[in-house]
């Protein structure tokens, strides 16, 4: 048997603990025992502090068997409903992202269409946010206070929520670890050193670390770039730069102790020359700056995050082509899209499930590595459309806000928001992540007012059509007031 | 309020009244109708309709529904009976039979998708053949069916089902249905198309009776021959034969000679292959061929050699270049069925691409001016459906091992769309399907076909080995078990379509 033909039998990952552990753990999960699973921790110092905000229905912790309560107690976690965006559109501006369901169509017309048809009966369809506002579940249930599961019943307006899961990204890893048995091979705080490559395949034949020792595989997974940059050819070509609508060179985190102040939910505030995200957690908050140093200096940055330490560099962009020959980069290694949104460990999520799916067969696995590419193409294309829309639809007057407005936007995007402008179609392609109420809603509270409604709303007898909008905004209220204020319901979750 | 009229299409001219230009009167006086729209439609008895896309695919239900059509009395008025699939015979070599169902394999034993568990199942050479995991595909081969049990929580005998059905039949029951909705008939066959000489926009036909008719939106249901988008438009025609070279076709219609089962048939010929579509008063049988391949003469005498009953009618020859127009939608008119495009009818997609063309018309609904967003948006939906039925299409063709014709080695040998080729060889590498959400052929159809003609994963997905040998075998034992004895149970076929009110009534249809 050719070595191409041979079976696979091991994989070793490198990678540093917040990211390397959640790879680990699915593979851990989903391996049979003839393919052998080494995991190298190729740290070179503590991770920065950081939190995550995820959807607590989440397919990758599934895959693991883990849940929000999980990440609730054990990784300094509290829960949400989303994200809070402030100051995207100029001073005072406010929106609520959250997972929105799917809003009741009435006679086969969408809400924001008859809504849009009763702006223009006002000759103010600016006025369409506005008037969608009793509509959105999740943004009226956060102002209200209130917290719950999403209802199981589909015809409660409680099955709208999305909850989400605010957490701390190095007690997750932590967590992660724990979930990978004790006979998968660990090594801790080394440093890969070198590459045995052979040189006819230009596959990796073992990676040589500082300490002498020599992993082999037959697949390796690069998890935070280290590998990668062992590597005799330059790959920067594969990167998809996005770094004109993230326009942003510096991160900076910080963490706070003690009381997460008076926010509940993960706030993405857009400042001059940046953008904060923090994220309150059980105790305390952890916040994380995205800024452009010729707008802002790094004292001014240490400020607003609270903490001293350096500024790492920040160029948005992920790759194309992540899985090359033997060596599959995830994570960091392939992609950096920021803290908003937890957009990175999104798309790990998402990367490693691929992967997970595409474990080789045999160690020729040019396959597996041509479909894994195709399809992680396109879940980064979904993650980086949806957190490019605010920045693009931004309306701040300062930098670098206005550039990242001007930028020239993916193409998917761009007929996205074309056809939404034009008639409020929102357009789908595969692998969609992110729901479409949720999209509309963006769309729609950061200005976009489509030019038409459907023709169907233009037929409708809207005093018809009055109470029966108001009947599903009672429905709302009534639904918002008996769920639980936010800090019973955490109680009783704390019980469970 | 604002007003909005001057901007709003008013007037609807839909050219042809085949299946699609019906079709497409119905949908949009159901859907429009409210808004006070006017349509009209233009046919003419001199000119007969294609009239041979019999069968159809599970879509079709939602597109009965959405029109709140009664599905009894459509089977009932168009001789229909049930689909569960495509039996197709001798693709992958002479003597295979295998069905594309409408519905899935099996269940997952864990991580992996449940095709691997069956590779590795068949690689111990200890498996029952792949279908009989697949609940239609079990009730086609005993002539059974009952309605889907949208109930049920077992995806194991969850499935889908469609029609075969007349239909010219089909396509006078929406002329009914369009009517009584409002929808103008206006016998005639058009002479002159007069266009605006500023944008080109099409301004209005004229007939040979010299009466005029105008409208805002023109939709081209004329056939090949694309009356509008073509011949006045000039839009010009993506030739597909490249790949897909069967051009022409005979249809003829032969007596029921026994059982009829709930599946149309596609037997592999010589020169091209031959249909076999059940109704519930007559068999619809046809033979698509590539004239390169073999001749008029012996195509016609090897459809009619192979005729289970009595011809009820001389067979009738048809032409074809398979192919779309560069755009379905140019100006202010909208090519829907023939006149946009043809693809052969091997999983029958004839009626699904007028479906989806009138869908997402109603979708991309314009305003009088037709903005480039809608047209664009339009013609990229359809690009990519017409793309990928193509490629599904040819992997019938491709994946053979046929050697006894030139049409199958050429078709063998040929070089392969890439977005195909890369299909074929991950499935054959590794198992893997391919998977999108926009797409009419799901992962079941791809893997029916890469299956059933023998294209079978080198390897299975390593997670499959989590799974004893011994638990692997006795749940796949049970999974077959399970489908077996619910087909056991299932009625047969006719009486079922009996037992459904949907008995075929020759009674003539309101031709006011």
């Amino acid at each position: 048997m050719s070595s191409e033909n041979a079976p696979m039998s091991s994989i070793a990952v490198f990678g540093r603990p917040c990211e390397i552990w959640p790879v680990a753990a699915l593979l851990a999960r989903q391996l049979p025992s003839r393919i052998a699973l080494s995991v190298i921790d190729d740290s070179d110092g503590p991770p920065e502090p950081a939190a995550l905000t995820l959807p607590c229905k989440n397919p990758f912790h599934d895959a693991i068997g883990l849940d929000a309560q999980d990440l609730v107690e054990m990784c300094n976690g509290t829960l949400g409903l989303g994200v809070d965006l402030r100051y995207w559109q100029g001073d005072g501006s406010r929106f609520f992202s959250a997972a929105s369901g799917s809003l009741p169509a009435i006679d086969g017309a969408a809400l924001h269409h008859i809504m849009l048809r009763a702006a223009h009966m006002y000759e103010e369809p600016e006025r369409l946010d506005y008037l969608l506002r009793p509509f959105r579940f999740a943004a009226r249930a956060v102002e209200a206070g209130k917290l719950s599961d999403a209802a199981d019943d589909p015809g409660s307006p409680v099955s709208l929520l999305g909850p989400t899961v605010q957490c701390d990204r190095e007690a997750y890893g932590a967590l992660l670890r724990e979930r990978v048995p004790a006979d998968v091979v660990q090594i801790d705080a080394v440093t890969a050193a070198a590459l045995d490559m052979d040189p006819e395949s230009e596959m990796i034949r073992a990676v040589m670390l500082d300490d002498g020792q020599e992993i082999a595989a037959d697949l390796f997974i690069d998890v935070s770039g280290r590998l990668s940059n062992l590597l005799p050819s330059d790959h920067a070509a594969d990167r998809q730069p996005l770094s004109d609508i993230l326009a942003f060179d510096r991160c900076l985190s910080g963490c706070r102790i003690g009381s997460a102040g008076k926010n509940d939910h993960t706030l993405a505030q857009a400042i001059g020359g940046g953008l904060l995200v923090t994220t309150p957690l059980r105790q305390g908050a952890v916040s994380e700056l995205l800024f452009r140093s010729e707008d802002m200096d790094d004292e001014r940055a240490h400020m607003l995050v609270g903490a001293g330490g350096t500024p790492m560099p920040f160029t948005a962009h992920f790759c194309k082509t992540p899985w090359i020959g033997n060596l599959a980069r995830l994570g960091g290694a392939s992609a950096q899209l920021g803290p908003y949104l937890s957009a990175d460990m999104r798309l790990l999520h998402e990367q490693a499930l691929l992967l997970a799916r595409h474990i080789p067969a045999m160690q020729d696995m040019a396959v597996e590595a041509l479909e894994f590419n195709r399809k992680q193409r396109q879940a980064a294309r979904q993650l980086r459309d949806f957190i490019a829309l605010p920045f693009v639809l931004n309306r701040r007057g300062d930098a670098p806000w206005q550039t990242m407005r001007a930028a020239v936007q993916p193409e998917s995007l761009t007929i996205r928001l074309r056809q939404f402008r034009s008639r409020g179609r929102f357009v789908t392609f595969d692998h969609e992540l992110f729901d479409r109420q949720t999209w509309i809603d963006m769309m729609i509270g950061f200005g976009v007012v489509p030019e038409r409604y459907d023709p169907i709303a233009d037929a409708m007898d809207m005093r018809r059509i009055a109470p029966i909008l108001k009947r599903i905004a009672d429905d709302f209220t009534r639904a918002i007031e008996a769920m639980p204020d936010r800090r019973e319901y955490l109680e009783r979750y704390a019980e469970r | 309020m604002r007003e909005l009229p001057d901007r709003a299409i008013r007037d609807v001219v839909i050219i042809g009244g085949g299946t699609a230009g019906w079709m497409a009167a119905a949908a949009l006086a159901h859907r429009l109708g409210p808004t006070g729209i006017s349509i009209q439609l233009v046919e003419s008895a001199e000119i007969g309709t294609v009239g041979v896309g019999e069968a159809t695919l599970p879509q079709i239900r939602y597109f009965n529904r959405s029109l709140g059509i009664d599905e009894a009395e459509m089977m009932r008025r168009t001789a229909a009976t049930i689909k569960l699939g495509i039996e197709f015979c001798d693709w992958g070599k002479q003597g295979d039979c295998y069905i594309h169902p409408f519905g899935a394999y099996g269940e997952s034993l864990g991580s992996a998708d449940f095709h691997h568990y069956w590779v590795k199942q068949y690689q111990t050479g200890n498996a029952a053949p792949f279908g009989s995991y697949c609940y239609p595909i079990v009730a086609a081969w005993h002539d059974r069916f009952a309605l889907p049990d949208e109930e049920s929580e077992s995806g194991l005998t969850a499935f889908s089902y469609a029609f075969q059905f007349d239909a010219s039949l089909y396509g006078a029951f929406l002329a009914d249905f369009a009517r009584k909705r409002g929808v103008r008939r206006i016998e005639g066959k058009v002479v002159s198309v007069q266009s605006n000489g500023e944008n080109g926009f099409i301004e209005s036909v004229t007939l040979e009776s010299g009466q005029r008719i105008s409208g805002d939106l023109f939709i081209d249901c004329s056939g090949f021959r694309g009356l509008l988008i073509e011949q006045q438009l000039e839009t010009g025609y993506e030739d597909w034969s490249e790949w897909l070279p069967c051009n022409r076709a005979f249809a003829v219609p032969c007596a029921i000679d026994g059982p009829i089962g709930p599946y149309t048939r596609a037997t592999a010929r010589e020169g091209g292959w031959q249909w076999r579509i059940p109704l519930q008063h007559r068999i619809g049988n046809g033979y698509v061929y590539c004239d390169r391949y073999i001749g008029d003469q012996d195509a016609v005498d090897q459809l009619m050699n192979n005729l289970e009953g009595a011809a009820l009618a001389d067979p009738k020859q048809l032409f074809f270049k398979t192919g779309k127009r560069r755009l379905l939608w140019n100006k202010n008119c909208v090519a829907i069925g023939l006149s946009g495009g043809f693809l052969e009818p091997l999983e029958s997609t004839s009626i699904d691409l007028i479906q989806s063309g009138i869908t997402n018309l109603l979708t991309l609904w314009p305003e009088k001016c037709c903005a480039a967003s809608d047209v664009d948006e339009y013609n990229r939906l359809m690009d990519s459906e017409f793309a990928r039925i193509r490629d599904f299409l040819m992997l019938h063709y491709v994946a053979t091992q046929r050697d006894d014709a030139p049409l199958w080695r050429d078709m063998r040998n040929m070089e392969w769309p890439d977005s195909l080729a890369c299909k074929i060889e991950a499935f054959r590498r590794r198992g893997i399907v391919p998977a999108y959400e926009s797409g009419l052929f799901q992962p079941p159809s791809w893997l029916s076909v890469f299956i059933g003609q023998n294209i079978l994963p080198e390897c299975y997905d390593p997670r499959v080995d989590r799974l004893s040998d011994e638990r692997r075998a006795a749940a796949l034992e049970q999974m077959r078990r399970s489908i077996a004895e619910r087909v056991d149970q299932t009625t047969d076929h006719l009486d079922f379509i009996q037992g459904y009110g949907a008995s075929f009534d020759e009674l003539p249809m309101d031709a006011s």
